[in-house]
């Protein structure tokens, strides 16, 4: 590329991010250089405001904060379940929608209603269908399941799984329409290719599908990375804030609430386990970037 | 050539509404600023919406009476999420003028210094203290003696009875025992006779258990705000309930698939609730054919005890018009307007005088809530409540399906709240 | 023997997808039926699906109780509407520069984005809230379009879709001698509907279903939106779940014309180059 082109390509790009670049650094970027500040000072942001600098001193505590650690480790295990099964069943139900069936479109639009409602309105009516007498528990008695009915969200060990089928139910049909329409770029002239060479069904899922659509699978599992490790509507509404019963629900966002608004003067811890946080996301995600088949620059292999 | 124009033109627009915005937000803004002189005032008041239409309704009429005699404007703050959306107020300086203080959150905003000391405007009026209720009216008075928010009203526990329930096992009301250990045999003679219905049903938080945590001589709460959850006379005042709930007797509404204690009162399927007398519009308003009455909580360990939660009209410390907000809480909390609000929103008065011109004594309904106010245990325990009744309610269920023992379970909950406590120096 | 595999093949896509949907959609139902129940039916234990006897009341409740329900919808609609109009564009400029344009700091910028993507939100409600107060934007529609003027979520979005573009017709166009806009949106834009329309979408609904924002910067109850409107319906002990429930299902309707209506596009099956 010449100089000259050069030049022009960044005034183009100039052109091309800037509004990105505006919000960017007032309301995102600027907010977290000072959460950063606030971490490294123990604070009282109401009444009487001080910041007195303490150093790293709030991430030591974070360090050795039990129930920092039992977040994690529940947060972990969500991430480590919900992400993969929303994942495959997203691509599993886009492929099969874009397989050339009849209804498509009309199995598509029901399938995507549950993305229109917001999540504390979904999670309240879940509530209702994992109660004791609820449908869940009903339908799987009558399968002969169990005999006793369970109280999902009142036991210490299923309330996260319940969450857990809450949240991918939920959020299965935004990563399949986002797949349908990566595949819907898919060039079908490979396809057709692959029928000359008498391939199956599976043999072109796995060999034209799924390299063609993994930048699509990069953003889902990154989307999906990012919004489990952030869980905070279900935990809240469920537990009421606190949570129970006995930590079962405590996840990292959940605490980073309880600091940050419950309690006065502890804004500068809040700030540390939110960094913690977004460095665990950041580190992860990049990890999963390298097994990935995209580089981060985008340029292809 | 179509599409470049196109494409200017959408971009274009991004941008002239983007400046839209930013120009539209300028304007709206300066407008809700000063305007300081007399009757140029306009009040900013906080508050959350409460328990029924009615209590709104009468919340509107009574600052519009108050305009119509000042002259004083007011523009309502709903607080839709009391504790995040009053923190970002109060961090940025757009907290309301005056609003409402819940009594448990009552230390920490004084000792942050966020409320202003009524003091001096109560002894330039001869605003007179002795018609209260003292619980409700001492849980406003700070640290250093004095008195920084008038309760605007209040309620207690009441054991809400299912009449048809009671018949039906071959009892009257007048037969519900008045200790706590008769009443627990009772509760088991109930449950013999009435198969598949649940004795009794409770809430497991903190802020229902406290005064049975406390009737054994101990406090949830030591003098320097450090949790006392797992002191040897609190274990023990708790025990009975735990073996309650064990043995069925009595169970959360969680534990039996309901998603509130009205609801599975409303059901019909059981006996008493201790409930705020805030069950009984609703109860009135969503279950209109079940027969219900109240009527006061057992006594607890040989004491009549009882919760009182209230909520006061408070003073911002950085109003600008603190005149005229003390004038607005002077009048709400007024004989006469304290009456016409209770009237209309059915909610008790915190004034005694009140309360008897509206013979809430002799009102059936209403009288075991209002007799308790005499001798209950205010919701309040020092800076740190909020914390320490996470911990206890984060526990609570686990120990009563009986994961974690009593003592173990409290334990734990104290030491985390106490080392969060130490660390982060509150 | 190739067309009986294809049909036992249909045959388990059609059953799969039948399941799924019933999955899907019951809640729906359950939600549906409920905004005809009383309160008591609602929370009844052990009741049953179809309501004892259809009633309209609760609807009839919403939009008389409170008056001004109807303008929360409008004020929903307009935010909503205007916010996706302008994320559109600015999300996908950005997401095509971070995919094709070379400049200086391009893979930081991205980095940028990525983190902040991961910053979680609760912590950043405090600065934004002291900045919108800066700004002067307390309060009004602004304040809950211009931070969500972008996102960055759907520019990384948008920046997936463009990498997996072949470069070969941009490249012809620039020999035509069309600038960058017009490359943008004579080639991209039209290559790249569905993209777009998907990312329209879920835009629309962030906006739609948003609450921790209208919750702190709108305080005037006539500047409501919907999801701040059905807060109302909860009291300080309970919740008014037969209002809630007929509140939710007049807040999916406009979701759900707009999908219609945005369908096509997602069916438009842009195959690349157009020549299929």
């Amino acid at each position: 590329m010449s100089r000259a082109e050069r030049k022009k390509e960044l005034i183009q790009a100039a052109v091309f991010v800037l509004p990105t670049l505006a919000v960017l650094l007032v309301f995102t970027l600027f907010p977290v250089v000072y959460a950063f500040y606030l971490s490294l000072n123990k604070v009282n942001l109401v009444g009487n405001v001080s910041y007195q600098f303490v150093g790293f001193q709030n991430f030591i505590n974070a360090f050795n904060d039990s129930r920092v650690a039992e977040a994690l480790w529940n947060t972990a295990k969500y991430v480590l379940i919900v992400v993969p099964i929303q994942t495959v069943l997203a691509l599993i139900l886009a492929t099969v929608l874009n397989s050339g069936i009849k209804f498509q479109k009309t199995f598509r639009s029901l399938l995507f209603i549950p993305t229109l409602t917001s999540s504390s309105a979904l999670t309240l009516i879940f509530m209702f269908i994992f109660s004791l007498n609820g449908p869940i528990n009903s339908l799987l008695m009558d399968l002969h399941v169990y005999t006793q009915p369970i109280n999902f969200l009142n036991d210490q060990s299923t309330v996260l799984y319940a969450i857990m089928a809450m949240n991918i139910w939920s959020t299965v049909p935004m990563f399949m329409t986002i797949y349908l329409s990566g595949l819907q770029d898919i060039d079908s002239a490979m396809y057709e290719a692959a029928d000359i060479d008498g391939a199956n069904m599976f043999q072109k899922w796995f060999k034209i599908t799924i390299p063609q659509i993994a930048p699509v699978t990069n953003y889902v599992v990154m989307m999906g990375l990012i919004s489990t490790f952030q869980l905070f509507d279900q935990p809240y509404i469920v537990s009421q804030g606190s949570g129970g019963p006995n930590n079962s629900t405590l996840t990292l966002s959940l605490i980073i609430y309880q600091y940050a608004f419950r309690q006065f003067g502890t804004m500068g811890y809040a700030s540390a386990i939110a960094i913690l946080l977004t460095i665990v996301i950041f580190i992860i995600s990049m990890v999963f970037r390298r097994f990935s088949s995209e580089d981060i620059t985008g340029e292809g292999r | 050539m179509h599409h470049l124009k196109k494409g200017f033109w959408m971009v274009a627009a991004a941008v002239v509404s983007m400046l839209v915005l930013v120009g539209c937000g300028n304007g709206s803004s300066s407008s809700s600023g000063s305007g300081d002189k007399g009757s140029n005032v306009t009040l900013t008041v906080g508050f959350w919406k409460g328990d029924s239409a009615t209590e709104s309704q009468a919340r509107k009429d009574e600052f519009k009476a108050f305009t119509k005699k000042t002259g004083i404007k007011i523009r309502e703050k709903v607080y839709n999420d009391y504790n995040t959306q009053l923190m970002t107020d109060l961090v940025g300086g757009t907290a309301p003028d005056i609003f409402y203080v819940d009594s448990s959150t009552f230390p920490s905003l004084q000792q942050k210094g966020v409320l202003e000391s009524l003091d001096s405007y109560m002894k330039k009026d001869k605003f007179t203290s002795s018609d209260f209720y003292k619980p409700t009216y001492d849980a406003f008075k700070g640290t250093d003696g004095k008195q920084y928010g008038v309760p605007k009203d209040y309620s207690t526990l009441g054991l809400y009875y299912n009449e048809a329930l009671l018949t039906k096992a071959g009892y009257k009301a007048s037969d519900i025992p008045k200790t706590d250990t008769e009443f627990y045999k009772f509760l088991a003679q109930l449950k013999d006779k009435l198969p598949g219905v649940t004795p009794f049903v409770f809430s497991p938080l903190l802020a229902r258990q406290m005064y049975i945590m406390q009737s054994t001589g101990a406090k949830i709460v030591d003098s320097k705000g450090n949790a006392n959850l797992d002191d040897p006379k609190i274990i023990s005042a708790l025990e009975p309930m735990v073996d309650a709930d064990k043995k069925g007797l009595m169970k959360t509404f969680k534990e039996i698939g309901y998603g509130a204690p009205q609801d599975a009162f409303g059901s019909g399927k059981v006996v008493f609730s201790d409930e705020g007398s805030w069950q009984v519009s609703g109860l009135q308003e969503n279950f209109k054919s079940l027969k219900w009455g109240t009527t006061e909580l057992p006594s607890t360990n040989g004491k009549q005890a009882n919760m009182v939660f209230t909520v006061s009209w408070s003073m911002n410390a950085q109003s600008k018009h603190k005149n005229e907000s003390w004038q607005l809480i002077n009048f709400l909390t007024s004989k006469s307007e304290m009456a016409t609000y209770a009237k209309k929103a059915s909610v008790l008065p915190t004034r005694k005088s009140v309360a008897s011109e509206l013979n809430l004594n002799d009102n059936k309904q209403m009288a075991p809530f209002v007799k308790a106010a005499n001798y209950a245990t205010p919701w309040i325990a020092g800076t740190n409540l909020a914390l320490i009744q996470t911990r206890y309610e984060n526990i609570f269920p686990s120990i009563l399906q009986g994961k974690v023992s009593l003592k173990t379970g409290l334990t734990e909950a104290t030491q985390s709240a106490n080392k969060d406590i130490k660390q982060q120096g509150n | 023997m190739k067309t009986r595999g294809k049909k036992i093949s249909r045959t388990v896509a059609y059953v799969l997808l039948t399941i799924y949907s019933a999955i899907t959609l019951y809640p729906f139902i359950w939600a549906f039926f409920a905004s005809f129940k009383p309160y008591s039916e609602i929370v009844k234990v052990g009741a049953p699906l179809i309501p004892h006897t259809f009633s309209m009341a609760n609807y009839q409740y919403i939009f008389t109780q409170d008056p001004l329900f109807p303008k929360w919808i409008i004020n929903s609609l307009v935010i909503s509407i205007v916010g996706t109009l302008i994320n559109i564009v600015f999300n996908s400029m950005s997401g095509y520069a971070l995919a094709r344009l070379h400049f200086p700091g391009r893979n930081a910028l991205f980095m940028i984005i990525l983190v902040c993507i991961m910053v979680p939100a609760q912590i950043l409600l405090i600065p934004n809230y002291l900045i919108m107060k800066a700004l002067g934007i307390l309060d009004s529609y602004s304040a809950l379009i211009l931070p969500s003027a972008v996102n960055f979520a759907y520019i990384f979005m948008m920046r997936q879709f463009f990498i997996s573009f072949p470069k070969e017709l941009e490249e012809s166009a620039q020999l035509d001698g069309l600038g960058r806009l017009g490359i943008f949106y004579k080639i991209v834009v039209p290559m790249a509907k569905s993209s777009i329309a998907t990312q329209a979408i879920f835009v629309f609904l962030a906006f739609w279903n948003d609450f921790m924002r209208p919750l702190l910067y709108i305080t005037t109850e006539s500047k409501y939106t919907l999801t701040l409107g059905l807060q109302s319906f909860q009291t300080q002990h309970g919740t008014q779940w037969n209002y809630i429930m007929a509140a939710a299902m007049i807040t999916i309707l406009p979701i759900i014309v707009l999908y219609v209506l945005l369908n096509r596009y997602f069916m438009v099956g842009m195959r690349i180059g157009g020549e299929k």
